[in-house]
């Protein structure tokens, strides 16, 4: 009881709560709306949280990040076209429930599947990180590294396009953080004489660049997305007895999505197909998945709900993000004066407890913000797609200028975004690059201490004890596992 | 060649490794005499992985035949749009963010297609004006102005 008022104090402010409700309702309609996605959508949000304290600015953006998370079903269910490709399973039953005239049960199914999943995740949140904290304490220069080293390979594993693409991605992320001043010696390292480059890359105008200005300039390469027309539709929430039958289905589906999510670089469109399929195994109503069983909307929405706080487990207890939208949140941090890492739980205590509360709270908002959001997405997806690139944009420029205030950081946010959009047309993975950039520093810092506890042999870095010897041996697996599946192109 | 994007791609990460690991030398920060640790010898690893990796990469993007393409990409579309978000972030420094920005908003909306005027002047109102209105005096993010101290 005194955790949970601890956790909730700090948030019971008008500040706090503003950002909480705005950014939920701007995170589903960011969801909602197909092609923006979570990571856009932060990108975004950004530049408004630079002036705001760090509890205001780390709500809104994760109630951007939870609410875009669900609004991916709304578009998914409506129009079959999923806002986010966290909620592609959703499409799979919930447009045929549309199809029939029950798109307001497919969503009543998919708003409370996705709040229980979001709660769920909550509490293993809540329950897991603190252990995983304490025990990190433990962890010497060598563990640190090794972690780092387990997180990059299983991100650049499980990353779109082959394993060397995304292990290339993450060695190209690690070097691009090594730019600017040397941290022990104060060497300069490739600024070539500029005074800019000595301050090393800023995460944030790279993050812009990569995700959002990419996506604008993607948008304008490919013709962009087309608005769709729908009718305005009132959703209906299930009856108790609409449950009968659905509660394993439920409860499972949440269960897997935390599981999946505390894994780096796996995320929620992995977490909710797998349940999906689990659930279409064990369903007794398996037989009439993909034709409008609301048991694959049960499936597919709590799975990648519960995906968002448990995400954070990695984050909040070991400093690692897990993918772009936790390393983001991290960046917030570092932006704020927090920096993150295997000490943050005790450091910072006060902002991990508000994160726990936050995130409780805004799946609460969700729920009642989703019936009003709903019945106006009919309007939301009138809005010109070409006024939404414009908009990325604008955001975008103003989100590398504000950081830092230098004007040279619109230019490499701007760099980044071409950059970016090569990269992702020809099939190279950006997640990795952006958790390679965000780890970069840690990652020298406790290679550099490691080799200097060690006189020099990295070698002995395998045989540092036990808990360096079972993550090195992780990733060997990581590396291996990938090599030994059916090549599938 | 099965990709040859790709294998361009790969191809010049691979020449920007071996850029990066000669400039690595010219900068003249490789040697510690003093310790085993140096400021140059992580990022000579890291360039000589990185290096290893694009020549992977290469000769996948050659020998390993293409997935289907499902958008159609179009740069012509692109380099108008592109040239003038570069231009607007060139021009920030000398002209101050509302100028650039503002001028380079309305030529945003013009290449996106944007031609009803209350539209495209709602939308040039509140993407350029409206939202440095919004940072620099609302927020009290302050954008770089055209005149030291100015309010622009």
């Amino acid at each position: 009881m005194d955790a949970l008022l601890a956790a909730l104090l700090p948030i019971l402010t008008f500040g706090t709560l503003a950002a909480l409700v705005l950014g939920t309702g701007l995170g589903i309609v960011i969801g909602a709306l197909p092609g923006l996605g979570s990571v856009v959508g932060l990108s975004i949000c950004l530049p408004f949280t630079f002036g705001m304290g760090t509890v205001p600015a780390l709500t809104l953006l994760l109630a951007v990040y939870c609410g875009s998370v669900f609004g991916g079903s709304i578009s998914a269910i409506l129009i079959n076209s999923p806002g986010t490709p966290q909620a592609a399973a959703t499409t799979l039953d919930g447009y045929p429930m549309a199809q029939r005239g029950e798109a307001g049960l497919a969503l009543g199914y998919a708003t409370v599947s996705s709040v229980i999943g979001g709660l769920i995740s909550c509490a293993a949140l809540i329950v897991a990180a603190p252990q995983l904290a304490r025990f990190a304490t433990r962890f010497g220069s060598v563990e640190i590294f090794a972690l780092i080293v387990l997180a990059l390979t299983c991100i650049s594993a499980v990353s779109r396009g082959n394993m060397a693409k995304g292990l290339l991605m993450g060695v190209l992320g690690l070097f691009l953080a090594l730019v600017g001043t040397d941290p022990v010696t104060g060497a300069a390292r490739f600024t070539f004489g500029t005074q800019f480059l000595s301050g090393g890359f800023d995460l944030i105008a790279v993050v812009i660049g990569l995700f959002a200005l990419s996506e604008a300039f993607f948008r304008v390469a490919t013709g962009g997305a087309r608005s769709a027309e729908v009718s305005g539709t009132r959703m209906r929430l299930p009856r108790w007895r609409d449950w009968k039958g659905r509660g394993g289905t439920l409860a499972r589906s949440s269960v897997i999505g935390c599981l999946v999510g505390a894994l780096p670089g796996t995320g929620a469109a992995t977490a909710s197909f797998i349940s999906y399929a689990v659930a279409k195994q064990s369903s007794p109503r398996g037989d009439r998945f993909g034709t409008g069983e609301p048991d694959g909307i049960i499936a597919a929405e709590s799975s990648n709900n519960a995906v968002t706080g448990s995400a954070m487990i990695p984050t909040l207890a070991l400093g690692i993000p897990g993918d772009v939208v936790t390393a983001i949140l991290l960046s917030a941090l570092v932006v704020h004066g927090i920096t993150p890492g295997v000490r943050l739980m005790s450091e910072h205590l006060d902002v991990v407890n508000a994160i726990f509360g936050v995130l409780i709270l805004i799946n609460l908002v969700m729920l009642a913000l989703a019936f009003p959001l709903i019945r106006v997405f009919g309007k939301l997806l009138a809005i010109p797609q070409h006024l939404v690139t414009a908009g990325i944009v604008v955001f975008g420029l103003l989100g590398a200028l504000t950081v830092r205030g230098n004007p040279l950081d619109a230019g490499v946010a701007v760099a980044f975004g071409l950059i970016g959009l090569v990269l992702r047309v020809t099939g190279f993975p950006l997640a990795p690059l952006v958790i390679g950039l965000v780890l970069g520093p840690q990652f020298e810092q406790n290679l550099r201490r490691g080799l200097l506890l060690n006189d020099g042999n990295f070698l002995a870095f395998f045989t540092d004890g036990p808990i360096a010897i079972i993550l090195f041996a992780c990733v060997g697996l990581a590396v291996l596992l990938p090599l030994l599946k059916p090549s599938g192109g | 060649m099965k990709r040859p994007g790709e294998a361009a791609v790969a191809a010049g990460l691979i020449a920007l490794a071996a850029l990066a690991y000669a400039a690595s030398f010219a900068a003249g920060g490789g040697v510690n005499a003093a310790s085993t640790d140096s400021p140059m010898r992580l990022p000579r690893i890291l360039l000589a992985i990185w290096g290893a990796l694009g020549l992977v990469c290469l000769i996948r993007a050659v020998v390993v035949a293409a997935p289907a393409e499902d958008a159609s990409f179009a740069p012509g579309r692109l380099l108008p749009f592109a040239g003038l978000v570069v231009l607007i972030v060139l021009a920030i420094p000398f002209l101050g963010y509302l100028v650039a920005a503002g001028v380079g908003v309305a030529g945003l909306l013009w290449i996106l297609g944007e031609r009803n005027p209350v539209r495209g002047g709602a939308a040039f109102l509140l993407l350029g004006p409206g939202l440095w209105f919004l940072f620099h005096h609302v927020l009290d993010l302050r954008l770089p102005v055209l005149l030291s101290g100015g309010m622009f």
